[in-house]
């Protein structure tokens, strides 16, 4: 009996380590599904805030006063001299 | 393109235009001093380069506003109007028939101002139904919520104010940023 306890004690903390080592992952594991897959990646995920604030940074650039649409400036009274 | 070709060639008018005038001071001032034969020819010379050049610097405006709607037939008659000046103000020979000419020419641009403002203003809806039209795929994609009503609610005010339209449409965008 005195030689028992040890001899359990040694094969819990044995077992206790085996457990703990790094399992060898199968090729069937490796191939089949991840359980996360069926959501969006982070890019895809990423890509429609991007894209909206594109279309936001163009409202906020949106400008009236465009300098393309602005009138040029010129004399609109010339006065030429008489004869 | 076009609009940038148009637009450099509004800077290159404007600047044409600047030099020509320049010039015209310089001819008319020299010609009130002198009134002699060569002073007045030169004034002529310099009041044909001013003419013509603010000529072509109108058209090519109203031009590059054209090229920028889909149709628009008043901006096309001021056009024709503006093309048909060129030989006027290539080949008068005194100052009385250059005044009478820019006069009638001056007298005409309150109107074209006010096509011109028109056209402005559409391109500038335009360019706000565009801009909406952009959002309305995020709209389509969200989830119903108090949020998304309130931009659909801000999309949908009847304004005709471009200030107004652009400033909804900016609070609408920022309302669906937040959305998740």
């Amino acid at each position: 009996m005195k030689i028992f306890i040890p001899v359990l004690a040694f094969a819990l903390l044995l077992i206790f380590f085996v457990s703990r080592l790094p399992q060898p992952h199968s090729a069937t594991t490796t191939a089949s599904p991840s359980p996360i897959s069926n959501f969006q990646s982070p890019a895809s995920v990423s890509t429609v805030p991007t894209q909206l604030q594109l279309v936001v940074d163009d409202i906020r650039s949106f400008r009236l006063d465009d300098p393309e649409l602005i009138a040029p400036s010129f004399s609109r009274s010339l006065d030429i001299p008489a004869e | 393109m076009l609009p940038v070709i148009l637009v450099t060639s509004l800077f290159t008018l404007g600047s044409d235009y600047r030099t020509a005038y320049q010039q015209f001071l310089l001819a008319k001032n020299q010609f009130q001093q002198y009134k002699t034969e060569s002073t007045r020819l030169a004034a002529v010379t310099a009041t044909r380069q001013v003419l013509s050049a603010r000529n072509s610097l109108w058209k090519s405006y109203l031009q590059n506003l054209r090229s920028q709607l889909a149709n628009d037939t008043n901006l096309e008659t001021e056009i024709n109007y503006l093309d048909a000046q060129v030989p006027e103000f290539s080949s008068f020979t005194s100052l009385s028939k250059a005044k009478q000419l820019s006069k009638d020419w001056e007298y005409r641009l309150n109107n074209s101002d006010r096509l011109a403002d028109a056209a402005r203003q559409q391109i500038l809806s335009y360019r706000l139904d565009q801009l909406a039209s952009r959002l309305q795929p995020f709209i389509d994609q969200a989830s119903p919520s108090s949020t998304l009503d309130l931009v659909k609610q801000k999309l949908g005010v009847p304004a005709t104010d471009l200030k107004q339209r652009h400033q909804l449409l900016l609070e609408a965008a920022n309302l669906l940023l937040q959305l998740p």
